[in-house]
């Protein structure tokens, strides 16, 4: 149908603290490598407002306000709506300003006093303008690197040069093409930090995307035993009972902020959630090493 | 890559594979007598496992490619045992990327990958730091079967387009003793270690 396709695969490190693999096909290499470094333009861009280790990101600048309505680019007003919408529709399991529990733990305090902040809308959005209510640092880890992904990919692909592309920075990916094929994803074992361990599941991905969390690489040291780095907001303490959870959804950022909910979720709790929303399932291992599923991630194993 | 490029690799190439020749025949002469009592050697202990954790040379705040790169296990006689991981990039239409890496391209069995016309598998696990990788050797071979105790090379090849090629060849002897080496770096390969341990 299109003749002999050109492929671009490559691996790109450090973006955004992890790896970056880019698979595009088409016509002409010439066009895919032009398609990748527009992709790989925007990553810097993007990387200034969402950093919070960068104190000049615009995420950064608007940390610094509180009850102050800011004019913020659309790129952040995006996903901050992303986010105040996950807040509130998983009534807090979602929150944009949770990190701070790793911090409190980290340093052997008491969550009270946080733990009534967290209890507060953390800001408000309406358009481009949002205002910050609390005093807690807001991070978007949980939404802006599958945000990245889905913008670099859909940048890629804009000018039709793209048959078939695949994005994937540290384990969070999208797909998109105009064949049936779609590509194969090795779900790695979340209890496990070597790059060769045990593939647990093995998933096709077409037009869609996905996103890991688990436990194993970032423990968090507090003055006792290292602990969970996922924490439930709402009460403050680390969440234990998965070692990772991996979610298929319709984008990367959506399944990246479905991922970090279903990490505090219990399995009952999370096929409620997955069950009236089309094409999001999740496949889970618990800390004692059961793999769990949902009934519709059974249709995408390969 | 150039033709220039590609006739000075060569020339490399020929000058390693004809060390390497002589590597294996001084090998074999020595691991002769050994061999006579092949059917006594103790197996692997299953509890045990070794460890390669590796560090690619990055610049700092600066995106770089990923070099290709394959790390390995062989016997005493360079024998490929188990291919640990291989990663790859491709431009342009071939498997060009796989001849790369000349030594682990040579040992391996099966190049089935390379004719597969589906995009490549991709990989999603909890996200992971850039730039070191650590890599778990189970003590089994390709066909999964439990490996003797005994010396073997842990081997860590990269290459870059338009860049350098390099080749770790870490001598290890697996016995019963846990045991840490310290491998040394290259300029792809900032720093390397292998670990003899009880699993994790």
């Amino acid at each position: 149908m299109f003749g002999r396709l050109k492929r671009l695969v490559e691996t790109f490190e450090p973006v955004l603290g992890t790896t970056l693999e880019i698979q595009f096909e088409g016509k002409s290499l010439q066009k895919l490598q032009e398609r990748r470094d527009v992709a790989l333009e925007l990553i810097p861009r993007l990387e200034s407002i969402f950093s919070i280790f960068r104190l000049d990101s615009e995420l950064g600048r608007f940390n610094n306000t509180v009850n102050q309505a800011v004019q913020v680019s659309p790129e952040l007003a995006s996903v901050l709506e992303v986010a105040h919408d996950a807040w509130q529709d998983s009534n807090g399991v979602f929150h944009p300003c949770g990190g701070v529990l790793a911090e409190v733990w980290r340093n052997g305090g008491e969550v009270g006093e946080v733990l009534e902040e967290l209890k507060i809308e953390p800001f408000k959005i309406d358009g481009q303008v949002a205002t910050k209510c609390v005093h807690l640092p807001i991070n978007l880890n949980a939404v802006a690197k599958g945000y990245i992904v889905d913008r670099c990919l859909e940048a890629a692909c804009g000018y039709g040069e793209l048959t078939e592309g695949v994005v994937n920075i540290g384990g969070d990916l999208r797909h998109l093409g105009m064949s049936m094929r779609g590509v194969t994803v090795e779900i790695r074992d979340p209890r496990s930090d070597a790059a060769n361990c045990e593939v647990l599941s093995v998933v096709k991905v077409w037009n869609a995307g996905l996103a890991s969390s688990g436990q194993a690489m970032r423990p968090v040291m507090t003055p006792n035993d290292p602990v969970s780095h996922v924490f439930d907001p709402r009460s403050g303490q680390p969440v234990e009972h998965w070692a990772g959870v991996s979610v298929i959804s319709s984008s990367a950022m959506r399944a990246d902020v479905f991922a970090t909910i279903l990490m505090v979720l219990s399995f009952k709790e999370g096929l409620d959630l997955v069950a009236d929303m089309d094409g999001t399932e999740f496949f889970g291992v618990t800390s004692g090493g059961e793999q769990l599923m949902s009934p519709g991630w059974l249709c995408n194993l390969r | 890559m150039d033709e220039r490029d590609t006739i000075l690799t060569k020339s490399r190439i020929s000058r390693r594979s004809l060390l390497g020749q002589a590597g294996v025949l001084l090998l074999a002469a020595v691991a002769g007598p050994a061999l006579a009592f092949k059917g006594l050697a103790a197996k692997w202990n299953s509890k045990m496992e070794i460890v390669v954790s590796l560090t690619i040379a990055t610049i700092e705040d600066r995106r770089v490619h990923r070099p290709y790169m394959a790390v390995w296990i062989e016997d005493a006689q360079g024998k490929m045992v188990r291919t640990l991981a291989v990663w790859v990039q491709q431009t342009g239409k071939g498997s060009k990327w796989y001849p790369d890496l000349k030594r682990w391209y040579r040992g391996a069995m099966s190049l089935k990958e390379s004719a597969n016309i589906d995009l490549l598998t991709t990989v999603s696990s909890a996200t992971k730091s850039a730039g070191s990788y650590k890599l778990i050797w189970d003590g089994k071979d390709d066909k999964k079967a439990l490996v003797d105790q005994g010396k073997y090379y842990v081997c860590i090849e990269a290459a870059r387009e338009h860049g350098t090629y390099q080749l770790i060849r870490q001598v290890v002897t697996v016995g019963s003793q846990a045991f840490s080496t310290d491998v040394k770096g290259n300029v792809e390969i900032s720093s390397a270690r292998v670990e003899y341990r009880k699993k994790a």
